[in-house]
């Protein structure tokens, strides 16, 4: 809510049509929770009117082992070249707020 | 998306205006706040030479018990300090505060985790000149706290083998960032169906290098090896740091 209606203000806009989130599959957020909550909290505020849209990125993750990066879903993290477990997360941790869309 | 005019209609008697929609980009991280305090959390700590372990684990794990112990058997050695994070109650300071270690109790509310400006406040209250180890223990959460940030050196994740095997594979994050997977109340185990060896696959599967510290707060040598693995800690990091 702060960051949207900081930059808002900062855009001198007067409505928020739509909020753009993008939240990763392993930051451990329940997008519907959240638009339920968001339902909640933007009453009595300017963005009472706002939609939301949420976005989630692929699973990105780089293989320790051969170097590889590849896709990935949650119920299997292993490496599709070499079948190793030992991954770095490149996509997927993220909960940015990407754009806002108003006049 | 191309900027769209839009023609808004005045009170009669006024020309009509022009405004246009505009997409705005932002990229803004919404725990970037959080995350500029705990990096300043970490400055501050590291300025201190104050080695630092996040406790995450669900409720009812065996934190504060292990926590306890592992005060008592470092008293007179290592000098330490505890941050307690609880929704309610100052109960697990009260236990901590009995080992003679200073602690400061951080009560959440509503909260499922310790955010870096609740530390930075538990920080100012506490003596950090004579601290070598400060463990914060977070609120009983095995979701929100792996990615709220406080400024730690590291995170250590407890899981009792008295929760399901799978845990790991439940909760990934939390798994993958832990510097440490502890296991609590071992002296359990004779009385439970709990297939170790399934767990500890289940840990390799998210996180394939920490190691696996078994222990149990009441047995006479069953914090051995995590006590072990702190000292090793406390020491390279003091190496790396002078």
């Amino acid at each position: 809510m702060r960051i949207v209606e900081s930059a808002a203000e900062e855009n001198h806009l007067l409505r928020v049509h739509k909020v753009i989130l993008e939240i990763g599959q392993f930051a451990g957020v329940i997008i519907p929770s959240l638009e339920f909550a968001f339902s909640v909290i933007k009453k009595d505020t300017i963005l009472e009117n706002t939609e939301i849209e949420i976005n989630s990125p692929p699973l990105l993750l780089s293989c320790h082992a051969c170097e590889a990066e590849y896709l990935a879903d949650l119920e299997d993290l292993s490496c599709p070249v070499c079948q190793a477990e030992d991954f770095d997360i490149l996509q997927g941790r993220e909960m940015l707020v990407k754009s806002i869309i108003g006049e | 998306m191309e900027d769209k005019e839009i023609l808004h209609p005045q009170p009669a008697g006024e020309k009509l205006s022009r405004r246009e929609i505009r997409v705005i980009t932002l990229e803004e991280n919404v725990l970037g706040e959080n995350e500029k305090i705990a990096d300043e959390n970490k400055v501050l700590l590291q300025k201190k030479g104050i080695f630092s372990l996040n406790l995450i684990s669900s409720s009812g794990s065996g934190k504060t018990t292990l926590l306890v112990e592992t005060l008592r058997q470092l008293s007179g050695e290592i000098a330490c300090a505890v941050i307690e994070g609880d929704q309610q109650t100052d109960n697990d300071a009260r236990r901590i505060a009995e080992t003679g270690v200073p602690v400061v109790q951080i009560n959440t509310r509503s909260g499922c985790h310790l955010e870096a400006l609740q530390v930075r406040r538990a920080l100012e209250q506490l003596p950090l000149s004579n601290v070598r180890l400060l463990f914060i223990e977070n609120v009983g959460n095995l979701v929100c706290p792996a990615e709220f940030e406080l400024g730690e050196s590291e995170k250590v994740v407890l899981m009792s083998i008295t929760e399901g095997e799978d845990k790991p594979v439940k909760y990934p994050l939390a798994f993958h960032l832990a510097s440490a997977v502890i296991f609590t109340k071992m002296d359990l185990l004779p009385y439970l169906r709990f297939d170790f060896d399934k767990c500890k696959e289940f840990v390799r599967k998210v996180n394939p290098h920490a190691p696996m510290i078994e222990t149990s707060a009441f047995t006479p040598d069953g914090l051995t090896r995590w006590i072990e693995w702190l000292r090793a800690k406390i020491g390279s990091y003091e190496s790396r740091i002078t």
